[in-house]
């Protein structure tokens, strides 16, 4: 019954490596992400939706969207996009039923959709039965298979800069740093396959891949991270926790690509142009069925081309059409079948470290970008800024934990005089940490690190790699290093 | 299965369900989020939140200038517990 695979690696022989989905083997590629596996399988369906129980797939294939995550060898939530394929992998996809399908059902109950604010909410019992019940459905699959073998690791590190993203911004800004001898760490969640085929230029030295920075947390100078992937490296299969304490932070996180809302828009099949792309880079495939490019972003042309695709504008398009999966695009001169849609809209710059480090975001037309002044330097909110607000409790544990820092003894930060803010490193008295009266005055808090954004975040004038190198430069200055010439503008 | 076009898919909240809640006048960002749940699964509002308040200010809810995306809190990626629990040791790998 399975239709033919909307990707095809014709010009690769086969490894014979397989991974096992719902108890099917699917013929994979070293170089694929389990999403990649799937898709070029033809398996583009991983879950049912928590409301409506619709079908659903990976969509945007860069690991930001959140509806590929399956199971993969017991762990639940593993995003398909970002986790390489190993042999003998065992993949499940979640909350899918098998093949019962209860969509028609709930359409059927449900015409209007369900408004859950308004359902079954008297009487009371009836009501905490339906709590029960909706907390089932809500999709985030089983718990693991067995507790971890031991706890996560931990690594903490003090670097002088941090580079958040290693695409082509980031790793700009990198080969900057590492060229002066400035103390840098660079972490990305992808893979190194994935940076290769991103940009063929070696990968810095200070790489981390296969990190996912999750939190900021301004008061406490901390930045924490992730390992997204738990490969047996002879210390037990257990995550790493990365703790990381900078004085200079680049964000180089480039943009998510948003939904377009068209009826249909949620079905498996339907990706973002940008990550099929991406996708199809990595793993060398092309497309083998015929695809449609909805979008009217500023790449969507170049996209469609790319893609060997039929770029239709969003407002001509009536409908995404298919049941479980894609089947054709429906647009006001008629249906265009295809296996998969690309959509390409406006992105949306990856804001959210940026607001959680306190910066003050504008509207771009389609997301959110931090403030930045003529050299990337992140503005803060007024109100998030460290210096403003009441104290927080944590802070003044951070007062000890900064003083640890290998800098902060002497107390030296050239660029403590051109920001104007209380000199961080000075200001670790040893007993702010102990000085708990309730009536004692706010420890003055500081600023623990400078921010900065570059590439897709950043209104620098300046495409991506040359707006990372612009910001280590910058950052250069700012620490009283020697600048040298840019050699590439 | 019916038609339905989504503003935010983790949470399953439609056009028509975003224009009923604009219509009981919840009708900035932080109302729709609690009201809806938009932006609330696993994505965190990275697919919907830009989509979200372009949709207001087409609508004529929202003035450009004054959009701003709901309140950014940690995670913004997805971590499991275990790899939280690291923070309270000194369990350094060897």
């Amino acid at each position: 019954m399975r239709r033919a695979p909307p990707l095809t690696d014709a010009s690769r022989p086969a490894t014979g490596l397989t991974i096992d989905f719902d108890g099917a083997e699917l013929p994979a590629h070293p170089d694929d992400t389990v999403a990649s596996a799937l898709i070029a399988a033809g398996e583009l369906m991983t879950s049912r939706s928590p409301k409506y129980r619709r079908p659903r797939g990976a969509y945007c294939l860069l690991g930001d969207c959140g509806t590929c995550l399956v199971r993969v060898d017991g762990q639940p939530n593993v995003r398909a996009c970002l986790t390489p394929v190993r042999p003998g992998m065992r993949v499940a996809s979640q909350n899918s039923y098998g093949d019962l399908d209860p969509s028609a059902l709930i359409d059927a109950v449900f015409r209007g959709g369900i408004d859950h604010h308004h359902l079954v909410v008297h009487p009371r019992i009836v009501n905490k039965l339906m709590q029960d019940v909706a907390r089932n459905l809500t999709g985030f699959g089983t718990l693991p298979d067995a507790a971890p073998a031991r706890p996560a690791w931990r690594e903490d590190h003090v670097p002088e800069v941090l580079v958040i993203g290693a695409g082509r911004s980031g790793r700009a800004a990198a080969a900057v740093l590492a060229a002066a001898g400035v103390d840098h760490l660079l972490l990305e969640r992808r893979d190194r396959l994935a940076l290769a085929a991103d940009d063929p230029t070696p990968l810095p030295a200070q790489l981390r891949a296969g990190v996912g920075v999750f939190a900021a947390y301004p008061h406490e100078g901390l930045w924490a991270a992730a390992a997204l992937d738990r490969p047996d490296d002879g210390h037990g299969s257990a995550p790493t926790l990365h703790l990381v304490r900078p004085r200079h932070v680049i964000l180089a996180l480039g943009a998510h690509v948003p939904t377009i809302p068209l009826p249909g828009n949620d079905l498996p099949g339907v990706l973002s142009a940008r990550g099929l792309l991406h996708l199809l880079a990595r793993t060398g495939r092309r497309t083998a069925r015929p695809i449609v490019v909805i979008g009217d972003g500023p790449a969507a042309g170049a996209h469609a081309q790319a893609l060997g695709a039929t770029l239709v504008a969003p407002g001509e398009v009536l409908r995404i059409a298919g049941r479980r999966h894609v089947k054709a695009v429906v647009t006001r001169s008629g249906r265009i079948p295809c296996r998969l849609v690309a959509l390409s809209p406006a992105l949306a710059p990856a804001s959210e470290l940026a607001a959680q480090a306190g910066a003050a975001l504008r509207w771009t037309g389609a997301g959110f970008a931090p403030v930045l002044d003529a050299e990337g330097r992140v503005q803060l909110r007024a109100e998030d800024h460290p210096l403003a607000g009441p104290p927080l409790e944590g802070r003044i544990h951070v007062h000890a934990d900064a003083g640890t820092r290998p800098d902060a003894a002497t107390g030296t930060r050239p660029d403590a005089a051109t920001d104007a803010r209380p000199d961080a490193a000075t200001d670790t008295r040893p007993d702010a940490a102990t000085d708990t009266r309730p009536d004692a005055p706010p420890p003055p808090a500081e600023a623990l690190w400078t921010l900065w954004a570059a590439g897709e975040l950043a209104d620098l004038g300046l495409a991506p790699p040359a707006s990372g190198r612009a910001v280590a430069r910058a950052i250069l200055r700012a620490l009283g290093r020697p600048v040298p010439e840019d050699s590439h503008d | 299965m019916s038609e339905r076009c989504f503003v935010c898919r983790c949470e399953d909240v439609t056009l028509a369900e975003l224009d009923h809640t604009l219509a009981r006048g919840l009708t900035t960002v932080e109302e729709i989020k609690r009201y809806t749940g938009l932006g609330t699964g696993p994505c965190q509002g990275k697919e919907c939140v830009g989509l979200l308040c372009r949709l207001l200010i087409e609508r004529g809810a929202l003035a450009p200038a004054d959009a701003q995306p709901f309140t950014a809190r940690p995670p913004v990626e997805p971590v499991t517990f275990g790899s939280l629990a690291a923070a309270s040791t000194e369990d350094e790998r060897p």
